[in-house]
């Protein structure tokens, strides 16, 4: 049993030269006296000797260099000398495998995912110069507002009827004083699959608000991460720009193809030859009438009145095609990405920002290989100075 | 009572003053061979230890940065090393030497003849090489307790509670020796 004496701290203050107090701490000194006398004599003359021998030997030597360092570092892993060495080799080289084998499949399945946003054109463009016929200046317009609703959008552009289609979009500009057919194909790329019924609906509503209608919707998801929905709409031909910028606030304008036809020459043609069959019908009519038993001038008289029907539907027909644009709209989630803008300062931005977004993936990539080696390495470290410090006891007999 | 270090101060210098090794290895021998003798409680033992130490000590004798401590204390972590590498391969050899004389009764060699009280000596051999170590680095070299924590790589209140248990134990065993 230890008998009571000086505390820790206490003895500290003696052994730092602190004078007694009372016979406990005087024992204690003298105990610490004694242990220093203790043993209390100097090296042989030969151990002496042979310290002087190594000490002198290969003084001052030379920086080891690298061939040093190398047989250094190969003393240091050589396997079965120091106690957890081997087991730190095969740690290392399992780290970086299984860093590996985790990393790998980040590493290529983000290359995956940039296959896949590779441009691949879609749509077709016009030809530019042929009569009657618009072609978009490039595929994958963007529109300036992306999350405003069709609907909000339809109301933006019908206060500025006669603004530009932003981002590019060149939409067809009928002449409001000739009778013409306007045909507009459009492609709108959306983000994803839940985006695509939303966009569908917020199109047939712009049409609807436009004073069009939906003449035909297909909408296709055969897998859950693409999908397209194929709309065919007819809005007033005076509104066919208030729409295209509506549809391009669905999402980004990856293809647009814009045909106009003149519809005048045949609108003339078909009234002329109604007012042809209505002065022959009224002759006819006027025969009849005088001999109202001739069964020739009867059907004469019927033959006129059908053509005269035909015609006059034709007419009707033609002033439909004139009054309502046709625009086949497919939104999609499959496209190239939006192109770079013309203005600098974007192009500046975009192009900074895919830089440091291939930054970020490498930086990711090489955290997702580094991390599980830092964590085994810490681990393992962890588990080395543990070892080292259990055997370190058992050598000095803790307990 | 003793107040000045154990430890030798002055040291002969090289011509850019930056002490030799040989002059280093001279004057701190003796410090060396003691921290070893008392933890190993042989004499033999202790001075081959101490060779070992001192050709350790020249092979790393350019990384020593004497602003990081003194240069005994960075010694006697190097003599450390060497008996904590000395005692783990003793412990390999006697644990194959004890597997394949299974049932013989280990006659352990009883502590070394020396200077000094063989009260005192009985019972410092009763002690741990733990608790050995502990003296040894504050009483008979007189480091203070921050040095000896960072030889022992304890904390600093773990060496001043290790050395008031050994010197308690020891007190128990001889008594008063005033």
């Amino acid at each position: 049993m230890t008998r009571p004496g000086p505390t820790a701290d206490r003895l500290d203050e003696l052994l730092a030269g602190a004078a007694p107090a009372g016979d406990e701490e005087t024992a204690l000194l003298a105990l610490t006296t004694r242990l220093r006398t203790l043993d209390d004599q100097p090296a042989s003359a030969a151990l002496r000797e042979r310290v002087a021998v190594i000490a002198q030997g290969p003084a001052d030597r030379p920086d080891p260099g690298a061939a040093g360092l190398l047989a250094r570092a190969r003393e240091a892993l050589r396997f079965g000398d120091g106690p957890r060495r081997p087991a730190l080799v095969v740690g290392s080289i399992l780290a970086l495998l299984l860093a590996a084998a985790i990393s790998v499949p980040v590493i290529s399945g983000g290359s995956e995912d940039s296959g896949a946003r590779a441009p691949a054109i879609v749509g077709s463009e016009g030809d530019d110069g042929a009569a009657g016929t618009f072609a978009p200046n490039a595929p994958g317009a963007k529109a300036g507002g992306a999350a405003e609703s069709a609907p909000q959008a339809a109301d933006s552009a019908r206060s500025a009827a006669t603004s530009a289609v932003p981002g590019g979009v060149v939409p067809p500009s009928p002449d409001p004083g000739r009778p013409q057919e306007v045909i507009v194909s459009t492609r709108v790329k959306v983000d994803d699959v839940d985006a695509l019924s939303g966009a569908s609906a917020d199109a047939m509503r712009a049409a609807r608000d436009l004073g069009g209608f939906t003449v035909s919707s297909r909408f296709s998801v055969p897998s859950g991460e693409e999908g397209s929905a194929d709309l065919v709409l007819r809005v007033p031909t005076d509104r066919v720009e208030q729409a295209l910028t509506a549809f391009a606030g669905l999402g980004t304008v990856i293809s647009q193809d814009a045909s106009l036809t003149d519809l005048g020459e045949q609108v003339d043609r078909t009234q002329r030859r109604i007012a042809t069959l209505r002065t022959r019908l009224t002759e006819a009519r006027a025969e009849l009438a005088k001999a109202p038993d001739d069964v020739v001038l009867q059907a004469r008289v019927e033959a006129f009145e059908r053509a005269l029907s035909r015609r006059v539907a034709e007419q009707r027909g033609l002033q439909r095609r004139a009054a309502l644009a046709r625009i086949d709209l497919t939104l999609t989630t499959i496209g190239p990405d939006a192109p770079e803008s013309d203005n600098r300062f974007v192009v500046a931005f975009q192009r900074s920002w895919d830089r440091f977004a291939t930054v970020l993936e490498w930086l990711i990539a090489a955290a997702v290989f580094l991390v599980p080696v830092a964590l085994i390495a810490l681990v393992a470290g962890w588990l080395s100075r543990e070892g080292r410090r259990r055997q370190e006891a058992r050598a000095l007999g803790r307990s | 009572m003793t107040t000045a270090s154990a430890i030798p101060v002055e040291v002969a210098t090289t011509p850019d003053g930056a002490p030799s090794f040989a002059a280093v290895a001279e004057a701190h021998l003796d410090t060396v061979l003691r921290y070893l003798a008392h933890l190993t409680q042989n004499r033999d033992l202790a001075e081959d230890l101490t060779s070992a130490t001192f050709e350790r000590a020249l092979r790393d004798w350019r990384r020593f940065d004497s602003r990081k401590g003194r240069v005994a204390v960075w010694l006697v972590q190097i003599a450390r090393g060497v008996a904590l590498d000395h005692f783990r391969s003793e412990g390999r050899r006697r644990d194959r030497e004890r597997r394949y004389a299974a049932g013989e009764t280990e006659v352990l060699p009883p502590p070394e003849a020396g200077i000094g009280d063989p009260r005192l000596r009985q019972a410092l051999a009763g002690l741990t090489r733990a608790e050995r170590e502990l003296i040894a680095l504050r009483v008979v070299l007189e480091l203070d307790t921050a040095e000896a924590a960072g030889v022992t790589g304890a904390s600093p209140s773990a060496v001043s509670t290790g050395l008031h248990r050994a010197l308690g134990k020891l007190r128990d065993e001889v008594g008063d020796l005033r």
